[in-house]
This record gives C-alpha cells, structure tokens and sequence, in this order.
C-alpha cells in the first residue's frame, strides 16, 4: 500500500510538471511596451514634448552643443587651454567625443522624435489647428537638427522616414550631402512657416515654443547659408512687415540675456531655448546619456564654461581680446561705453561706477550698468581661467544679472538661450540688401536701427565706399558687437568661406590672438604680444568637426567629412559662391 | 568602504574618476595624501564658500600650480564614499531517490530503475547603502550640496530549480545500457525597492527621510528555463563505449524558437581491451581512442526582457515659458527576434597509460565553433536612439587546437616524485560579425572576419625627428612628401601607409597620400596567447615534500592603461621615469619622444602605435610548498599526523612586460588590454598541522 502511495505522488509530479513550457511566456511588469505608443493626439503631444526635451541637452544646447559654435568663431577662446581645445584649435583628430560626438548624437534624437511623430500625424483624427501645430512644431525641430547637423559635420545622413528605424540594416545610414541636407530643411521649413501660429496668434501657447516666425527666420539662415540672398530677403522684409508676427527691439540690450518673465520669450526673440532656474524643474542633473530623468534640473551649463573661474564656475571658455578692444573702439553718442560690452564680457571698467543709476544715451531711464558681478563688488576684472587668465563672459550668465551671490556648476542656469533675435533679422535684412544691390541708403538704415538700441551714432551712406566695404563692417564689426560669444559665429565664418581664403584667415588668426599669462588683460594683441591664436593651428577641412571615428566604425556605410579626412573645402566653395576680399 | 577597481560613477559627482590603482599611480606625485589645510578652501577656490567641509583634510591640486587636472584625490573619494552591500541568502534542498524495481518487490541485481527528484530553492536579500558627503577639491572636481545622494536599496532574489530524472541501467551480459530521461525547470524571480534622498542636511543622519527630496523606485523580473533531457550510455565489454544525448531547452529570455533541440554524441574504443592488442597489459594499461561531436544552447548573455521595446513614459521634460511639461518617446532599438546560442563542438582525442600508469599521456584536438552568438550590434549613432548596442544572434567564432597532457610518476622509489606537463594551442578565428560583417574597433582593438579577435590597431612607429630639416624633408615609401604641419624636432615619425579616401593601386594595395589620418592605421599584434603551458612537479622523502606549480603563455602581447598614460607625452599627470629620457635638442639619441604641456595638432606622440605594446610572455611561479611530516612516534600519540610547511604563492613572473599583472583578464573584443587589473598579492605562509 505504501508502494502504491510513493508510485501515486511520482506520476502526479511528472505529469504536473510537463505543462512549464506555457509558462516562459513572460509579461513585462515595469513599463508600457512601444507597441501601441502615438497613436492619439495627446500621445502626440507628449511626443512633441519629447522633442523639445532633446534640444536642451549637453549635445545640443545646455553646454557643448551651444558653446562650441561660439569657440569654433573668432570671438571666444578656450581659456582652460582642455576639453574644448580641438574646437578652438580646429584640429581634432576625431576621437574627443565632446564636439565629434555629443552634438551628432544629440540631433539625431531630435530627427528620430520628429520623425516618429511626422509618421504618426496623419494617421490620429485631430482638428486642423491640432494637426498643424503638432506636425509644423515637428517640422521645425527637424529643420533646427539638421541645421545643426549639417553646419557642424557637413555631410551627414539625412533620415526621414521613420520606417528605416525598423530594420538595423536601413539603419546603417550613409551621407547625404550638405546640400542635400539644407533641400530638405528649406522644405521642413517652408511647410512649418505655413503650418505653425504666429507669436501673436499662438499667445501664451506660443511663449516657447517653435512659431512661424522661427520657421522664418531660420529659413532665412538656411538659404543665407548657400548665399541664396534674394529668397531670403523676401522672407526677411515679410518679417520686419510682421507677416509671421510682430517683432522688434528690446528697448535694453540686456533683456535678452535676463532670466524671468518679462525679459524671456519677450519681443524681440525669434526662437530661443527654454531653461528652467535651478530649483524650479528638478533636482537630477540630467548628463547625457546615463541620466534621463523625470526630475531634470532643467538648466544649462553654459554659465559653468562662460563665468569666471575666480567667481566659480569651471573656466573654459573667454571672450577674446580682439572682441573686446572692437566694443572700446566706438562710445556711444554720450562718449559712454557700448552697453553691450557690458553684457557681453565681464570687466571691470571704472567709468561704470559712474553709470549706475544714471539718465544715459542708451538708458535714459537710468543705467543699470556698475561693477557689482554676482552680487560682489569687483575692482579687478576676474580670471575667466584661474591658470591662464582670460576675460570672462558675461552672456547667458547671472553675471550680470545679480540674482545670485555665486555660481552654482551643473546644469543649472535658468537663462534662456535666444537662438534668434530680431537684431539679426536687421543686420541680415542689410547684408542681403548689400549682396543684392549694393551699398544702399535701405541697408544702412537696417544697421542703424541696430545701433540705435545702443545709441551709438547714425552710419552714413558716405561712410561706405564699395560692398566689400558695407560686408567687412557687417561681418567684423556690427555683427560681432551685436552678437558677440552667441552660437552662430562659426557658422557665419562658414557661410563668408573665411576658411577658404588666405588673407580671411590671417584676419582670423589676428582675432583669435589670445595670451596665457594668468591674466585678465584686455590689451590688444600682435603677433610678437600674443601666445598664440585659435587660428594658427586650424587644418584643412576642420572648420567642420570630424564625425567620432567609433561611430564611423560603427557604421560602414558612414564615410568621414572633410575633417576627418583633412580635405581642403575651399575650391569646391569657391566654385558655388563668392568670397568678399578683406576690405 | 573600498571602491572597487572599475571605474566609478558616482552620480552628482564632477571630475574624472579612475579605478583606485590608476588613480594612485597616475596623481602627480606632487599631491599631498593628506594636508590638514583643505578642511577649508574658501580662500583659494570661490566656490567652497559653499561648502561646510571642502577637501576634509585629503591633498588637493590647485589650477594655477598643478595645472587643470580634473583628477580626484583617490584617497578622498575612497575616505569619503561611503558603500556597503549586506547580504543574505537561505538555501534550501531536499532530494528524493525511489527505487522503482525494488519499490515492486522485484530486485535484481542486473536491472536498476530510479526515480530522482531534486528540489531546490534559494532566497537572497541584500541590503545596499551608498553615500557621500558634499565636497569639494577644485572649481572642477566636486560634488555639490544639492547633489549629495543617499541611496538605499533592498534587493531581493529567489531561485527554484526543480529536477526530475528516471534512469535506467541494464547488464545483458557483455552489454551496458544506461538510459535517462528527465525535465528540469528553473524559475528565479528579482524584485528591487530603492530609496534615494538628495541633499542631506548636516550633521548627517544618513536616513533617506531626512533629505530634503525624496523619492523611491521599485522593478521587478522573472525569467524561466525549462528543459527535457534524455541520454543513453552504451557500452560492451567496456571495449565499445557509445553515448548519445537529446536536450530540448527553452528559455523565457528569448523570443524566436524559443525551445530548440540540441544532441550530442560520443564514442570510444579501449583498443587494449581487444585480443589482438600484441602489448602485455603490464606496458600499456590504457589506449583509448575517443571522439565526440555536441551542440549546446546557451542564453547567460541576455536578461530578462531584452526583445521587448518599452516605453520611458513621462520622462522627458521641456518648459514652456517657465512652464514645466513631461513627454515620452520611443528611445531604445530592440531586437524582437532572440534565439539560442549554440556552441558546437568536435574533439578526437587519445589516452595512454603505460607502465602500470606510472606514464600517462593524453592527446585532444579540438575545434568549438560558436555560433549565433549574443552579439552587441551597434547601433548607428545617427539612429537617435539611447542603446548604443543591441543584441543580435550576430557573431560566429571558431576556437581550435592542440591539448597534450603527460605524467610521469615514480611511487615505488624512497624518493616518490611525479613531474606532469602540459601544452595547449589555441587557434581563434572569427567568422562572422554582426549585420554587414564588417570589422569592429574598440578602441585599438580590431576584429575582423577571417582573422583573430581583438588585435592590436595603430600607427606605425618609425622614430623620431631629430630636426626640423627632417621633418620638411620626411617622405613616404613613393618618394612624396609627408605633411607634418604641427610636428618639432622630438615628435614621433609615423609611417603614412594608405590614403584617407581608400585609394589603392591596381593590385588593390594601398596608397599612401601624404598625410597622416585614420587609415594609416595597422594590425600590430595578437592579445590572445598561441600555446599556454604549466609544469608541476612534486617530490617525497623521508617525511619531506616539495611541490612546485607553474603556468605560463607565449606568443602574445599586451597594452597596460596605466602604462600608456605614465609615457604620455602631454600635461601634468604622474609620468613614468622613462620621461626624464624624453628627446631634447641636447638628448637626441632616444626612443623617448619630446614632452609639452599640450599636444601641438591632431597627431600627437600619443597616437596608439607599436611602441605601447609589450611582449606579454610569461611564466609564473605560482606556488611552491616544502613541508615535513613528523613521525607520529615523537609525540607518544598524543598528536598525530603533525606538519610543519612554508608555502609561497605567486612568487615570481619571468617576463619582459611592465605592469603588476601579466596574467589579466582582457575583455572579449580587448583580449590584450590590461585597463586596470588588480595585482596578484604575493603570499608567504608557514604553517603547522596536527590531528589530536
């Protein structure tokens, strides 16, 4: 009877364990799976957001993506003399994965978000209001990534298909060229300056977010960047006419550069990036990629490589000599400093003391202009690098605008990077006008509305005497002032073809004169007074940076760009477009 | 708490953090260990004013005398961080043997019939604990207040294995039959609950509740494998041996063919056992050939869930004017098809015994092909997604060679010695790699198709200038000029091999063009060693014995990190003492080249070439053991069976290579990279054993 028993219990087991097969279907418990994700319009929504999320990222720009432009032009320097050194020397060989990586990675998540939503879109039932606000803020944001893109790798693969992503080997893109890139931002665009609401139309939905008016204006740096000039001065007369809205100069300069309401997301702001002050978004420090969260600071690094390493911050990056002595050569109409050097560098002018509080030229409500930085009262400019010295920025920063006692690095300064201003409206409005017709009345009056904000004098017709004339002062003198240590200098330099030309990058080697005493000096700087230039080591084909050399590994389909392959650009540029002389 | 050796993130934590035994050797020297000083650096560094405690009496750098290092003081992170993991584990078993035949009263002695059942079931909580304190060493190197995290973490784990097994064995005269078949099921369960507070007030009462932000996190998985097994073993006089196996396996880890068959099968044949074997038994005891062929599944390189694409919901944050906003995304590429791995192998193989055994030989080659392997596909960059890889069932790799094993033994001496040896090849051939099989790079490491995986990639060494007449005059094998536009006398020549753009000649050789790039790049050697070898020995006398073990590999190189970075020609980290050898204008007759606080261009005397690989050849002493037994008669049997010995393991490494430790352990596609790799310690024991 016992034997029955044992023989009972073994059949039971045998037979009860054969059905474990069924059981390696596993059911994920942690996270909704991807399979039914975009398909509503509130999904789509969330979705958009997601894109934004991705422009404000180290890559793109809370720090390198932002700053590397600016140390690429001729106005800022790498002080700390590391980590941004390839950039501002031109030279990197391909494995810094700061500016040949981090940017490239950044975008691409903003192409594959917009792309994912573009693909959805159609297919969600949804009001037409809905629907073009949702595709033509996607559209934008591709545009703004391969904008990006293509002016800092050159030759990159233009995804739009969101199909490719399904199989690994579409996957494996190959390059596109730059002009291939640049049709299809003129396309995104042109149909996101259609779609999206202007400032005034979107109202308080529009405050941050992508409107016809940034289409526009980044249309008009796409097609200025292929010197398509007569396209884009339509577009930028429909701008100043307020087509795509109504803009028009802060009355201070300063605004744009101020964190809180009043000051951003204001008038004179095409586009700008949103940050959040520390403390408002969230806590975590969201570094790309190891710490994607929820409770993002919401904040830029910017000011961690703009302030001053004396004051705090990490000290990477300074404005140049060159930029600074270009401020003192022109006093306002009260013989008082341009007020943008004041909110461009930070230096310590004993004139300001006299300022503050004043009815001046350019603040004749009183100028708020003093030698008080981060709440301290300076009497010696500080150290941008406390080892090399340098001039600190002050743009972008809380330098200048005293709300904090000190600088707190990290992803945490809440000033909001103004992408575009209506100043550049302005200033290009009148390089188009020069391009097209020459020196004329109309493009003088567009600069000086610029430099009225600032009261400095009236430019006169007969100050200038030929085009190369009106486009020197243009490119070395008004815009540097207006948008002095700002991303977009590389880019211009890119799009005059300064690399290409012998006698533009002797002028580009006297900017970058930088000096590694340990000091603040603003002096001007030679040859035999300088250190050494940003300029002296540039290598053919570097005024783009090398695509990283893991991810041409990576991807055998992926060919390098010209700094990869120290590949000269300048004859196939100067086959397409025209280089102005040094005037 | 100890940091461990790998490379730690400490999330919050700003400046570069280096497994412990780099930092230690590649901090200037010039760093202070301790320096009471930095309790408090207000007055050097703005920032600290922040800060209660700055650098908690740990050295620190300073920018303008130390230069911009962005190294930690290891000494600090290891004083400071505070890190432990308390575990706990109950393992219960019970096992279970019926006999089936004897169960019906019906024992035989010729027939066996069991049932086996095995239960087993583990259950691991751990407790970990992390924290550090807010400080801060330099305007790059610190972690701020707002940033100081402390986590705790449960951690729980459950294993359950459950075997069932009948087996049969038989004798019909000469034959043998064994036969088995069973099923086994293996369920394990994870589950994870994390608390996590940031910004501790101080004093510190390191409890999460007391942060001033708080938040907590739980996951939880379980994965599955079930299989079904059955197995005969034949054999007949013990002249014939056959066996044959059949496993079915399934896994919840993967999600095509999620169950698959795999069989293997084995024979052999005592050739000394046959009638017409012509040597007496007492010469040659044993001759055995042997061959096998097996396939097995293998899924250990995947976790749980890996084919599933999932959601990252509300995790991606804007603000719109000030405003906070939460998005979603799709960000990780998942490969929904995951099969099994299968490994297949193929060995013949001889075993001799002459002598009555007192020489063994054994003889295997073997060829192990590893197939549909687990493979890290990457993942282009331009795809925007997070994953830089993704799992495949990508990669084919055959592994072949030579195994000899031989013993002499002499017991019957008054001196009783065995002296054994043994000698292996390995043959590594990668057949296939990833969706295009093309070659990979890590770093300098290549793996290609067609050949071995992980060889060494770089530049080509070729000297040094000695002038800048050199430099300007420096031509490539064509006779064209090779463009050095950043190079001094002192700099490194490297060969200019091939061109940027691919242009090769019409043999499809390459083309040098001039300048040095990415695509003069060459395989410079192997990681993996041709032949590995080991000798022991062992000898008796009179109470006294005296062993002696030693392994050893040949027929490879290596790449040390810490290596590399002491002969950096650039900055101001530790440098090795080879750099006060550097070239100068008056010390010329050097393979050291020059030193500068900055590289001048893109190439760079620190471009990985030929002249940071070393010979890795080695043999290692790794113990030696003298002992003597007392007789037992000294100690009127109070004491028995007493020994005294000394032992001494790792005692020496005959070796060119510089580094602690020749015999790491690479990475699979950096087989001759030596990262970090804590030393061996060197031990000495005496020691004295007695049974009373």
């Amino acid at each position: 009877m016992k034997n029955i028993n044992i023989f009972i219990i073994v059949l039971a087991l045998l037979t009860g364990l054969t059905a474990c097969e069924d059981q390696l279907d596993v059911v994920n418990p942690n996270s909704q799976t991807t399979f039914d994700f975009g398909d509503s319009e509130s999904e789509l929504q969330e979705a958009v957001i997601s894109c934004y999320n991705r422009i404000r990222l180290e890559g793109s720009f809370a720090r390198v993506g932002y700053t590397l432009d600016a140390v690429r032009g001729d106005e800022v320097w790498n002080s700390s003399q590391q980590w941004y050194l390839p950039y501002d020397n031109l030279n990197s060989p391909g494995t810094t994965d700061i500016g040949d990586l981090w940017p490239y990675r950044d975008w691409y998540h903003v192409v594959n978000r917009t792309n994912f939503v573009l693909s959805k879109v159609d297919g969600v039932e949804m009001s037409d209001d809905s629907y073009n606000q949702i595709a033509g803020q996607a559209l934008f944001l591709r545009a703004l990534a391969y904008y990006n893109l293509a002016t800092y790798y050159q030759t990159v693969p233009l995804i739009t298909d969101y199909a490719s992503y399904s199989d690994i080997n579409t996957m494996y893109a190959s390059n596109n060229t730059q002009d291939e890139v640049f049709n299809q931002i003129e396309i995104d665009l042109a149909k996101a300056m259609e779609m999206l609401p202007s400032r005034d139309e979107g109202g308080e939905w529009a405050k941050g977010r992508a409107t016809c008016g940034a289409a526009a204006g980044y249309m008009v740096r796409a097609l200025m960047f292929r010197h398509k000039f007569s396209e884009a001065y339509a577009i930028l007369k429909d701008i100043i006419a307020g087509t795509y809205g109504h803009y028009e100069l802060t009355a201070d300069y300063g605004d744009n550069f101020r964190e809180g309401p009043g000051f951003e997301n204001n008038k004179e702001s095409l586009f700008e990036v949103q940050f959040m002050d520390y403390g408002t978004g969230g806590t975590d420090e969201e570094w790309t990629p190891v710490n994607i969260s929820s409770q993002a600071t919401q904040g830029h690094a910017v000011e961690s490589n703009y302030a001053s390493q004396q004051l705090g911050s990490w000290g990477d990056l300074a404005g140049s000599p060159w930029l600074y002595n270009l401020f003192k050569k022109e006093n306002c109409t009260d013989g008082r400093l341009d007020p943008r050097l004041y909110w461009t560098l930070v230096t310590v002018e004993d004139e300001y003391n006299s300022y503050t509080g004043l009815k001046t030229a350019a603040y004749p409500n009183g100028d708020p202009r003093s030698n008080t930085v981060y709440q301290q009262d300076l009497t010696v400019t500080p150290l941008s690098n406390n080892a090399q010295g340098g001039i600190s920025i002050a743009k972008f920063t809380n330098a200048r605008n005293n709300i904090y006692s000190s600088i707190t690095n990290g992803l945490h300064c809440g000033v909001n990077l103004r992408l575009m201003r209506y100043s550049d409206v302005l200033l290009r409005a009148a390089e188009c006008e020069n391009e097209i017709n020459g020196v004329t009345q109309t493009a003088i009056d567009y600069i000086n509305q610029v430099r009225r904000r600032v009261a400095l004098h009236d430019l006169e017709l007969s100050d200038f005497s030929s085009a190369d004339h009106l486009f020197e002062h243009i490119a070395n003198v008004e815009r540097p002032k207006e948008f002095g240590c700002e991303n977009g200098r590389g880019i211009d330099l890119l799009r005059w073809g300064f690399f290409y030309d012998e006698a533009r990058l002797n002028q580009l080697v006297k900017h970058g004169y930088y000096k590694l005493d340990g000091t603040a000096s603003t002096e001007e700087l030679t040859a035999e007074t300088a250190t050494g230039s940003s300029f002296q080591y540039y290598y053919k084909g570097h005024e783009y940076f090398p695509i990283y050399q893991n991810t041409l590994n990576a991807n055998p389909n992926l060919k390098g760009n010209s700094a990869n392959k120290n590949e000269d650009n300048g004859p196939a540029f100067k086959e397409k477009y025209n280089i102005r002389p040094v005037w | 708490m100890a940091l461990s050796n790998a490379n730690e993130y400490v999330q919050g934590l700003y400046g570069q953090q280096f497994p412990v035994m780099v930092s230690a050797l590649i901090t200037p020297p010039t760093i202070k260990a301790y320096d009471q000083s930095t309790w408090v650096l207000d007055d050097k560094i703005s920032a600290a004013s922040e800060y209660q405690y700055d650098s908690f009496g740990y050295g620190t750098y300073y920018d303008d005398v130390h230069g911009d290092l962005r190294v930690t003081n290891v000494l600090l992170t290891n004083g400071l961080l505070e890190r432990n993991s308390v575990v706990d584990r109950i393992v219960a078993s019970g096992t279970a043997k019926v006999d089936l035949i004897g169960m019906v009263g019906r024992q035989n002695p010729n027939h066996k019939f069991d049932y086996n059942l095995n239960l087993s079931y583990s259950k691991t909580t751990v407790k970990d604990f992390t924290f550090v304190p807010a400080f801060i060493q330099s305007t790059t190197n610190y972690l701020p207040k707002s940033n100081e995290r402390l986590t705790q973490e449960y951690r729980g784990y459950s294993a359950s294995l459950i075997e069932n097994f009948v087996n049969y064995d038989g004798n019909f005269g000469s034959h043998h039959v064994n036969v088995l078949a069973g099923q086994t099921f293996e369920h394990n369960m994870h589950h994870r609950l994390t608390g996590e507070g940031v910004n501790m007030p101080e004093p510190y009462y390191l409890q999460v509740g007391n942060a001033e932000e708080t938040s907590a996190e739980t996951y939880e998985s379980e994965d599955l494998l079930a299989s079904y097994i059955g197995r005969i073993n034949y054999d007949f006089d013990q002249k014939y041996l056959l066996s044959l196996t059949a496993r079915r396996d399934g896994s919840s880890r993967l999600s095509v063919d999620r169950s698959e068959f795999f069989q293997s099968v084995s024979a052999g044949w005592r050739i000394e056992r046959e009638s017409f074997f012509p040597i007496d038994p007492s010469t040659i005891s044993l001759f055995k050939l042997r061959g096998s062929y097996g396939e097995l599944g293998n899924d250990t390189n995947l976790g749980p869930y890996e084919y599933m694409g999932v959601m990252q919901r509300g995790d991606y944050t804007y603000s719109y004017d000030n405003n906070k906003v939460t998005g979603s995304s799709i960000s990780y590429y998942v490969n929904p098809a995951l099969r099994w791995e299968k490994k297949k192998t193929l060995d013949i193989g001889l075993d001799l015994a002459m002598f009555n055994n007192k020489l063994e030989f054994a003889f295997d080659w073997y060829e192990a092909t590893s197939e549909d392997l687990h493979y890290d596909v990457p993942v282009p960059v331009s795809a925007g997604v997070t994953n830089e890889f993704v799992k495949m069932n990508a990669a084919t790799m055959v592994n072949s060679g030579l195994e000899f094993m031989l013993t002499y033994r002499n017991f019957e001496s008054p001196v009783k010695y065995e002296v054994s040896a043994n000698f292996s090849t390995l043959n590594n051939e990668v057949t296939n790699l990833g969706v295009s099989g093309d070659s990979r790079l890590d770093g300098n490491y290549r793996t290609e198709v067609g050949r071995e995986v992980g060889e060494f990639y770089g530049y080509v060494y070729k000297g040094i200038f000695q002038s800048q007449e050199e430099i300007d005059n420096y031509v490539n094998s064509n006779g064209d000029f090779v463009n050095r536009p950043d190079a001094r006398p002192g700099d490194v020549i490297y060969e200019d091999i091939a061109s940027a753009d691919g242009t090769v000649d019409e043999f499809g050789n390459p083309v040098p063009d001039g300048e040095i790039t990415d695509a003069d790049r060459r395989i410079l050697g192997s990681g993996l060693p041709d032949v590995n070898f080991g000798l022991n020995a062992r000898v008796e006398w009179n109470g006294f014995d005296l062993s002696i073990s030693t392994f050893g590999a040949a027929g490879f190189q290596a790449v040390d990190f810490v290596d590399v970075t002491l002969r950096g020609s650039y900055r101001t980290l530790n440098k090795s003492v080879d750099l006060l050898n550097a070239w100068t204008p008056e010390n010329t007759n050097t393979d050291v080249p020059r030193v500068a606080y900055n590289p001048p261009g893109s190439v760079t005397n620190d471009l990985f070439s030929d002249r940071f690989i070393q010979d890795a050849s080695y043999l290692k002493i790794a113990n030696i053991t003298l002992g003597y037994n007392l007789p037992d008669r000294w100690f009127d049997g109070y004491v028995s069976r007493v020994r005294v010995y000394a032992t001494g393991q790792n005692l020496a490494t005959i070796s060119k290579y510089k580094g602690y430790n020749v015999d790491f352990a690479g990475g699979v596609f950096t087989p001759g990279y030596n990262y970090a790799s804590y030393p061996t310690p060197r031990t000495v024991m005496f020691g004295v054993n007695m049974s009373f």
